[in-house]
């Protein structure tokens, strides 16, 4: 029988190197979304994103156990809730197990975290927050079977961060023996989801029977991965960059369990899915429906008011060729081809003054407003433009570039190399 | 002779991991804390050099084919000597450069960290700047390092603050404390002012607030006032206060306002949001609708709920008869794949609130 050589080069491979298929994770940790539905798109390449998590999830055969340790959304008001709808959404079609309640969840609102958890079929855990009369608002744990072993998947939220919510928090040691009493002979192992960073986090996972991992909180922006004496240690870092994924194999015999976590980034190589770019684009439509682009709270500027880009241009010349032929001067135009005019989360970077009495309100409205203008740097002019004399404008800081050209946006952004491109002189 | 041959090309391709001979990354001190960005600021120093050494213990070449920073307020360079002071960032580069350390040798890898200019923290105030190193280390094809440090801000202060519900036209106050925290000690001693607050500003006309009892001596709390005013209208507050200081560390601070100005009528809900959902499955949710102030001496009624559109259902069913109602919102199994958006407006006996109008929104899928 004659074999083929590259049948024979394969198989030398396979029996010098001991290759196998590669190790499927078994479970992906996510949490702190903290409202970064999908990369800004400010720059490239950018991580995250709920499309991006999706892809990574569903190329996983078999289909891994799904925890996030909450903070879905980051602040309160209209858009928070139609974020953290949205999210919870997207964590349901991709079959969550648990979501750990972070503090910012709860700040929308217990009940309605829960009636929209439950719409999308998604549990909430945690063990210690209680409502005034000290029943538990939500299930301490959920089972799960994780390589044929039973696993308690555990919910905990630090003290320290629901100093000013409206519900009773349980010390966390006190509600892990609870949680231990009731487990008693019901599992194999537990996983403690704990919404607190690591010093807090590694005296509960020690109390834990046969603890596989925590997985913290508020521990930075970076995803981060500890082996301490009591445990491994996980963070997945904040704005779900990056995901931990935990391969777990019972050992022989099934008494130990080996557990490797490794952190995976969200990369612009995992190509968005239908089914969640279909979802933003709702989240889309409901933000302009909603109209909260006309909605956003405005402060009046300590400046006073806006005079407009073109009314720059009589005096300085100069300048305005200069922004003219700059990226600001379309930045607009950007965010049209995004179609993500009408999110106020977006625009705030694209216009001038959104956030001020007298901003930015609407294309229509004012389009004298419209792009990064010169008053997004150089402060309210309006009073400069009456009386030039009498009302000097500001000089623009390098240090305010980073507002919008921050790390989450703009990760490469070099404030050295993109100052020249729109210095100017005065005039 | 030639499947021999074949057997000897396999085993040149596969070494020399294969054989044994691999690199091994390694770097004594992957962590490094910088503390408190503000002392830098202070002392005019933006720019820190941090030395981080990489170690070849394997024993085949050691191929860095990547370092990757995870923010703009660093830059790395091969074998600078620790505590070059930099005038300016150097240049990013343009590709990645590829390192390759011998067996046995080290290598200083230096990164430069702005932790004045570029630097922003993450929501707890963190700055955890990662530097990712792609080799070709079986073991650890990636590997990390980190910059940390934690900002100590100037003032401590409620992210947020529900006012709960106010009455339409009777206004409420209530106040919140505000504390002034102990400033990082500077490089080098340097003159400044106390921290202090300087203004409040108000997203909202109709919030006031003020500060009404400011710190004396070593005290270090502020108490604040906010009050709704008279004249605000009825519905949900989605608004800040907004906190400017004199220290350049945190220039300004924001809290959140929540709460809800009652009228006659309580609505539960802003908007109602399916999404997504299956078709055919009924997805149901429901509309609270209670009576407020009764300023008119009437009853609530529901007089009828209409939508405007035929795969949307509504139910209506009093809680308690003349004070709360039920309605729910049910989605037919019919509806179509795809976004709909329709328009629920509900009739009452109150004046004021003759009609009520609720976006409904839901992303069917198949």
């Amino acid at each position: 029988m004659r074999i083929p050589y590259p049948a024979l080069l394969l198989v030398s491979a396979v029996c010098l190197t001991g290759c196998r298929p590669a190790e499927q994770p078994s479970i992906i940790c996510t949490g702190q979304r903290k409202g970064y539905l999908e990369p800004c798109g400010f720059s490239r390449p950018q991580l995250g994103g709920l499309a991006r998590l999706d892809r990574l999830i569903s190329s996983i055969e078999p289909a891994p156990v799904l925890l996030d340790n909450g903070d879905l959304t980051m602040r309160v008001g209209r858009q928070a809730h139609i974020k953290w709808q949205t999210t919870i959404g997207a964590l349901g079609m991709m079959g969550y197990s648990a979501v750990n309640v972070g503090e910012k969840d709860l700040a929308l609102g217990a009940d309605f975290i829960k009636a929209e958890a439950a719409a999308a079929n998604v549990p909430l855990i945690s063990a210690n927050i209680a409502g005034p009369n000290g029943n538990l608002l939500f299930k301490p744990f959920v089972m799960l079977k994780i390589n044929g072993l039973r696993v308690a998947v555990i919910g905990l939220l630090g003290v320290d961060f629901a100093k000013n919510l409206p519900v009773k928090l349980i010390d966390p040691a006190e509600a892990i023996e609870r949680v231990i009493g009731q487990l008693k002979g019901k599992c194999d192992r537990t996983i403690l989801l704990a919404h607190m960073p690591y010093e807090q986090a590694q005296p509960l996972a020690k109390k834990l029977p046969e603890c596989l991992f925590a997985l913290c909180a508020h521990q930075g922006d970076e995803p981060d991965i500890k082996q301490t004496t009591d445990g491994l240690l996980l963070f997945a870092g904040s704005k779900s960059k990056y995901v931990i994924s935990i391969k777990t194999k019972p050992a022989d015999g099934g008494n130990a369990a080996t557990v490797k976590a490794e952190e995976v980034e969200l990369g612009p190589k995992l190509k968005d899915t239908r089914r969640i770019t279909e979802l933003l684009t709702f989240y889309q439509q409901v933000v302009r429906m909603e109209d909260l682009l006309g909605k956003v709270p405005r402060a009046p500027h300590p400046k006073g008011l806006y005079g407009g880009t073109q009314a720059c241009a009589k005096c300085h010349p100069a300048a305005m060729k200069v922004w003219s032929n700059s990226k600001h001067a379309h930045a607009y135009e950007t965010l049209v081809k995004q179609n993500r005019q009408y999110d106020p989360e977006c625009v705030v970077c694209h216009v001038i003054g959104l956030k001020n009495v007298g901003g930015y309100r609407s294309i229509e409205a004012t389009p004298q407003l419209a792009n990064v203008g010169c008053e997004a740097c150089h402060v309210p002019g309006k009073a400069h433009c009456d009386a030039p004399e009498r009302y000097k404008t500001l000089e623009a800081s390098r240090k305010w570039c980073v507002n919008c050209h921050g790390p989450d946006h703009d990760p490469r952004f070099d404030l050295e190399k993109s100052w020249p491109k729109i210095e100017h002189k005065k005039k | 002779m030639t499947r021999i041959l074949g057997l000897a090309c396999c085993l040149t391709l596969l070494a020399p991991q294969a054989l044994g001979g691999a690199p091994s990354i390694f770097c004594e001190k992957p962590i490094y804390k910088f503390g408190d960005p503000g002392q830098y600021e202070t002392a005019g120093e933006p720019y820190i050099d941090v030395p981080f050494i990489i170690e070849n213990r394997g024993d085949a070449d050691l191929s860095i084919t990547e370092v990757r920073l995870s923010c703009g307020c660093t830059k790395y360079l091969w074998g600078a000597r620790a505590g070059t002071k930099h005038k300016a960032m150097p240049p990013k580069k343009k590709h990645p450069e590829k390192k390759v350390i011998p067996p046995g040798k080290k290598e200083r890898l230096t990164i430069v960290l702005d932790v004045v200019d570029s630097m922003t923290p993450s929501g707890d105030d963190f700055y955890d700047s990662k530097v990712r190193i792609h080799s070709n280390d079986p073991e650890k094809p990636l590997y990390v390092l980190s910059l940390r440090g934690r900002r100590a801000l100037a003032f401590s202060a409620p992210e947020q603050l529900s006012l709960g519900n106010v009455r339409l036209g009777q206004g409420k106050t209530l106040t919140f404390q505000v504390k002034r925290i102990k400033r990082a000690r500077p490089i080098r001693r340097i003159k400044r002012a106390k921290s202090d607050i300087v203004g409040i500003t108000s997203t909202a006309p109709f919030i006031s607030a003020g500060i009404t009892k400011r710190p004396t001596g070593r005290e270090n709390t502020y108490t604040i006032e906010v009050a709704v005013l008279k004249d605000a209208p009825a519905g949900v507050i989605d608004h800040r206060l907004t906190f400017s200081t004199n220290d350049a560390r945190q220039k300004s601070f924001a809290v959140q306002l929540t709460g809800k100005v009652i009228a006659d009528i309580d609505v539960s809900v802003e908007r109602i949001l399916f999404g997504p959902v299956s078709r055919k499955t009924q997805p149901s949710r429901e509309i609270f609708i209670t009576q407020g102030l009764r300023s008119d001496g009437k009853d609530l009624q529901i007089l009828d709920a209409k939508i405007d559109s035929k795969h949307v259902s509504i139910e209506t069913e009093a809680v308690k008869k003349g004070a709360r109602y039920r309605l729910r919102v049910k989605l037919k199994p019919d509806a179509p794949v795809g976004t709909l958006i329709a328009k629920l407006v509900i009739s009452t006996n109150k004046d004021g609130f003759k009609t009520i109008e609720i976006p409904v929104f839901a992303l069917v899928r198949e």
